[in-house]
């Protein structure tokens, strides 16, 4: 092997070794195999897809009921009176007394409709309740604050209620999902389903400071910031801005008025000054002039018109010379009576007229919408069973933010709700009050829960 | 001869990689545009016009010294706008630059400063209740002692951020958060919470002849509100003679 294959080789070698460490994620790159495919085959005509692109409805051909079928051919004995037809445009025979089997044809459409359907499983960061689309209103979230400012400068409120980042559990063993500020309910309903309940939020003003501080020596020295020739990527970094709630009003102007008249989908544009329009009602004359003609009788002429004559007068005599017997028709039947009779042992029982789930509605508030440091807040639960029927297990938790320090025996409930409360430390300086019901909530009961908690 | 370039091509791609490794590891640092130690008054003028406020807005603040002493607040101009006795209550544009100047107080007998205030932001308190709600500055006996022998001390005051609350009060913890020298404080603040003031307390002091009009602010408004004016005859004045302080001052301009 001559040097320059070993040269060759080592090469190679070194390359290898300096892609391999490129490769790693640090050195940022990375490869992503395709998964795509390359090709994609639709069932959807180019016309479809451009009606659908404007909007219009896509035509659908329509089926027709089995009874509306042409019709029949009188025999030559008479089948009665010969049916008109309704449609003048088809030609009458006078002979056959009906109108010759015209095919219509119906090009009927129907608009595309979308049906509302509630989506699978759970809202996100929604109160936990299962969709029903005939129950009631879900519970939204809202905040509970003097001003809408609130959302729009969130830093200086001390927030308590609804349910944070992730979705709060309180049924297992151990609880999940219960963040700071959250308050969130968990029930068993009738049918064994465990169920969670979100408060709403309440916000409170009361801003908090604090400092950083460095402190600077005036001295001649040598700072080494970083070694000669190395390279900075910097990047622009984002920063907080608060903006005030400047609203941008953007007047918009009717410049016209736009209809849709007739079905086939033309609209009409039209002008304010034009959008009147007058409508009366237009006369249809028509005039059947092929129907009407002037003939002439004589004595080898026979016309149309008393060729139906004579056509008539043939049927008569035809009908007037038939052989028809006098049908009659008798039943008979024996009469009977139907006769019922209840015994004296009757099972009787009481219809549950109740339809709708328990469910629970938990609304927070608060007796003050600012505080200072030091100031102490009563803050109320008030819980709700909107369903008919009763809710079970009923456990309200109430993790409170490490602003707020609870009050020792400020707890209170409702005598028509006895139940117990727990606290317990929440490991960020603060507690989590546990509520527990000691009885079901029945149907449509409600009751309060009161507390206080003093302002850091 | 022979191992040169055995080991050349080896050693380069290793350097190679590790020079690309390290700088994508800068990459992911964000730059971070607003500093402490720009001069005083251009961090409040930006983020006023990032933000586009009000600018006659008056935000209350509320100067605190260890004890007790005057304090006068002055607004480009040699003549402060008034002097007012501490806690001093005020109200001041955001956006601008303030001067001050702090006397009379027991713990620094004979002790003159000029701290400089640099409004960044503004509180959104309820209709009524503004004055409730001031900005608190606090300058300690440690913050004006090093002030009073040559150091250039910075606070940063920030309106502290919910998710991150202390359980104490951390404006007036025992121990400060504190950042090295040469550190960034603002950028500091900036993630503990809203960055509202820049204390800059130092031993810069006028003089008569040579000291431009900027020393004193940017013109500001100045509104007292009900605050009392000490020179009203009304507030405290301390009436022992000015004493020059053993070894304290050192007089440096900044």
């Amino acid at each position: 092997m001559t040097s320059h294959d070993k040269f060759l080789r080592r090469l190679l070698a070194c390359t290898f070794a300096g892609s391999s460490l490129l490769a790693f994620p640090g050195c940022g790159m990375t490869s992503r195999a395709r998964t795509e495919p390359d090709h994609v085959y639709s069932t959807t005509t180019p016309q479809m897809l451009e009606q659908q692109s404007r909007g219009e409805p896509v035509p659908v051909q329509a089926t027709y009921p089995e009874d509306s079928e042409a019709i029949p051919e009188a025999s030559e004995e008479g089948a009665g009176v010969a049916r008109i037809p309704s449609q003048p445009s088809a030609p009458i025979d006078p002979m056959r007394g009906h109108a010759s089997a015209g095919k219509v044809q119906l090009v009927s459409w129907q608009a595309e409709q979308v049906e509302q359907e509630c989506p699978p499983g759970f809202y996100p960061a929604e109160p936990r309740v299962e969709c029903d689309p005939n129950g009631p209103p879900i519970y939204r979230r809202e905040t509970v604050a003097w001003s809408s400012l609130a959302e729009m400068y969130p830093d200086e409120y001390v927030y308590d209620g609804g349910d944070g980042n992730y979705p709060a559990s309180v049924h297992t063993p151990q609880r999940s999902g219960v963040e700071t500020e959250d308050t969130v309910a968990g029930f068993t309903d009738h049918t064994g389903d465990q169920r969670t309940a979100v408060s709403n939020r309440v916000a409170v003003y009361a801003p908090r400071f604090g400092s950083v501080r460095t402190v600077t020596t005036l001295s001649a020295d040598t700072k080494v910031d970083k070694a000669v020739g190395a390279r900075d990527a910097l990047a622009v970094g984002n920063f907080k801005t608060g903006r005030a709630p400047h609203e941008n009003v953007h007047d918009t102007i009717l410049y016209g008025v736009e209809t849709r008249d007739r079905v086939d989908g033309m609209k009409v544009a039209m002008p304010p000054a034009a959008s009147q329009g007058n409508s009366a009602a237009n006369q249809n004359r028509k005039v059947d002039e092929g129907h009407e003609g002037r003939y002439y009788a004589g004595t080898n002429t026979f016309n149309r018109r008393d060729r139906l004559e004579i056509a008539e007068g043939v049927r008569n005599a035809i009908t007037w010379t038939r052989d028809q017997y006098p049908v009659i028709s008798a039943s008979t039947s024996t009469a009977s009576q139907v006769r019922a009779t209840f015994k004296a042992q009757q099972t009787v029982g009481v219809e549950d007229q109740r339809k709708t789930k328990g469910n629970l509605l938990i609304i927070k508030l608060a007796d003050r919408e600012e505080a200072q440091s030091g100031d102490v807040v009563k803050f109320t639960i008030r819980f709700q069973n909107t369903g008919d029927f009763d809710v079970y297990d009923v456990k309200i938790v109430d993790n409170l933010t490490s602003r707020l320090q609870y009050v020792e025996g400020s707890a209170t409930i409702d005598e028509a709700h006895p139940g117990a409360v727990a606290v317990e430390p929440n490991g960020e300086g603060s507690s989590v009050l546990t509520f527990t019901l000691d009885a079901p909530l029945k149907g449509h009961a409600s009751g309060t829960i009161t507390f206080e908690a003093q302002v850091r | 001869m022979s191992l040169l370039p055995r080991h050349f091509f080896c050693s380069l791609t290793l350097l190679t990689a590790g020079l690309l490794s390290v700088s994508t590891a800068e990459a992911q640092q964000m730059y971070y545009p607003f500093s402490d130690r720009v001069p005083p008054g251009y961090t409040a003028e930006m983020m006023a016009r990032v933000r586009q406020d009000d600018p006659y807005y008056l935000q209350p603040i509320r100067i605190e010294l260890p004890s007790e002493g005057t304090v006068a607040i002055y607004s480009a101009n040699p003549e402060p706008s008034a002097v007012l006795a501490a806690p001093a209550l005020a109200s001041v544009n955001p956006g601008h630059l303030y001067r001050l100047r702090v006397a009379d107080m027991p713990e620094l007998p004979g002790v003159e400063l000029f701290p400089s205030i640099e409004i960044l932001d503004r509180l959104h308190p309820p209709v009524g209740r503004t004055q409730n709600y001031p900005i608190p500055i606090v300058l300690t006996k440690d913050d004006l002692e090093a002030a009073a022998n040559g150091q250039l001390v910075t606070r940063v005051v920030y309106l502290e951020e919910p998710q991150l609350a202390a359980t104490q009060d951390p404006l007036r913890r025992d121990i400060p958060i504190s950042v090295p020298q040469g550190a960034n404080a603002l950028e500091e603040a900036e993630r503990l919470g809203r960055p509202m003031v820049i204390v800059r307390i130092g031993g810069r002091t006028p003089t008569a002849m040579h000291t431009p009009i900027s020393f004193f602010g940017t013109g500001g408004a100045v509104d007292l509100g009900k605050s009392v004016p000490v020179n009203a005859g009304v507030a405290r004045l301390s009436n022992r003679p000015r004493q020059q302080a053993a070894g304290v001052v050192q007089r440096t301009q900044n």
